[in-house]
């Protein structure tokens, strides 16, 4: 048949040329996605969850020093998590997103006075936060007015779980 | 840093709120860029009309395809094929219609188009490698801060079902 040579001589030049967009070995690191706009963060919490081991190391490889050992860091602190939890730190990506702008902001400022705490300090920090995330905003008042609280913790330390308390008040209870 | 000029107003600015939606301002930035929000109503209006474009542009799905569209297609064939013999052998005259000696050279020739096209795509113009660049920035940026957020959310405790109210 006249249209088999037509055929097979399509196929082998569709064999020759590489398909386009096919990541060529040693090149920067390419998310196997186009970027798509929307809801990023959720967005880019699955590509994380998807991503390969050799697509991990071009990413991290792609990074200067500093950067890649935090992200590193970042990386093997999320393999440890378990499914759940990266389920409800889906959820919660999603709501910050979401926040308002100011919310996000104050956060963000929170956040970053919470980590020049010492670390022993945070996780009692951090465990008292969570109780205070459980209680009414009534109730909340209460404790953090109470003279057991303001004797456990110091002003930077009240004002910081007064702050994320409110920021972070549940949407469930 | 200075404080931020807003970028409705002042057009030379106007790409910080781009880059501010596509999550491409440093940390530094990003605070000092929401500052600027936190008081800016013209700002937080377009970043609110912002989102809701892209909520409909993710809930929007494609409509499904009509109960009918294969019974319509099988139809549609078999209507091509009833047609007379002479009405089918005049289509494949006019689209063979090629003096016979070409004939052979054809299938070469188109070939050899697809060869020259594969390489064409294989090696991507220089515009098109700044894009890509600017695509994969972006992406390591926006990974990265989707893992300082999980590592921020992690650490304040907020990974139980309670979630956050807005």
């Amino acid at each position: 048949m006249p249209g088999s040579g037509f055929l097979v001589l399509l196929a082998l030049s569709g064999a020759l040329a590489a398909p386009a967009g096919a990541q060529r070995p040693g090149a920067p690191f390419r998310s196997p996605k186009l970027i798509q706009k929307g809801p990023i963060a959720r967005k880019q919490l699955d590509r994380i969850e998807r991503m390969t081991p050799a697509e991990r190391k071009r990413f991290l490889d792609g990074l200067p020093e500093a950067r890649r050992r935090e992200a590193e860091r970042r990386f093997e602190q999320f393999d440890r998590m378990s499914a759940e939890q990266k389920g409800r730190l889906a959820k919660g990506i999603e709501q910050l997103e979401n926040m308002p702008v100011d919310k996000r902001l104050r956060l963000r400022r929170l956040y970053r006075d919470f980590n020049a705490i010492p670390a022993d300090r945070r996780s009692v920090l951090r465990g008292e936060l969570q109780s205070l995330r459980k209680l009414e905003p009534e109730a909340r008042a209460e404790r953090m007015n109470s003279d057991e609280f303001r004797n456990k913790y110091s002003a930077t330390e009240q004002r910081l779980l007064g702050g994320l308390s409110e920021v972070l008040d549940p949407d469930e209870r | 840093m200075e404080p931020v000029r807003c970028p409705i107003q002042n057009s030379k600015n106007a790409a910080m709120l781009l880059d501010y939606l596509d999550r491409r301002l440093d940390w530094s930035a990003t605070i000092e860029f929401e500052r600027h929000i936190s008081g800016c109503a013209a700002c937080q209006q377009t970043l609110a009309a912002q989102r809701e474009v892209w909520n409909a542009l993710d809930s929007w799905s494609p409509g499904p395809v009509s109960e009918d569209f294969d019974r319509r297609l099988f139809e549609r064939i078999g209507q091509e094929e009833r047609k007379p013999v002479w009405t089918r052998a005049w289509r494949w005259l006019t689209t063979a219609a090629m003096p016979f000696h070409f004939k052979p050279a054809m299938p070469l020739a188109a070939a050899c188009m697809v060869i020259v096209a594969g390489f064409l795509l294989q090696a991507p113009r220089e515009a098109d490698l700044g894009a890509e660049l600017k695509t994969e920035l972006l992406e390591v940026e926006q990974v990265e801060q989707t893992l300082g957020d999980v590592e921020m959310l992690r650490d304040l405790g907020v990974d139980d079902d309670a979630g956050i109210r807005l």
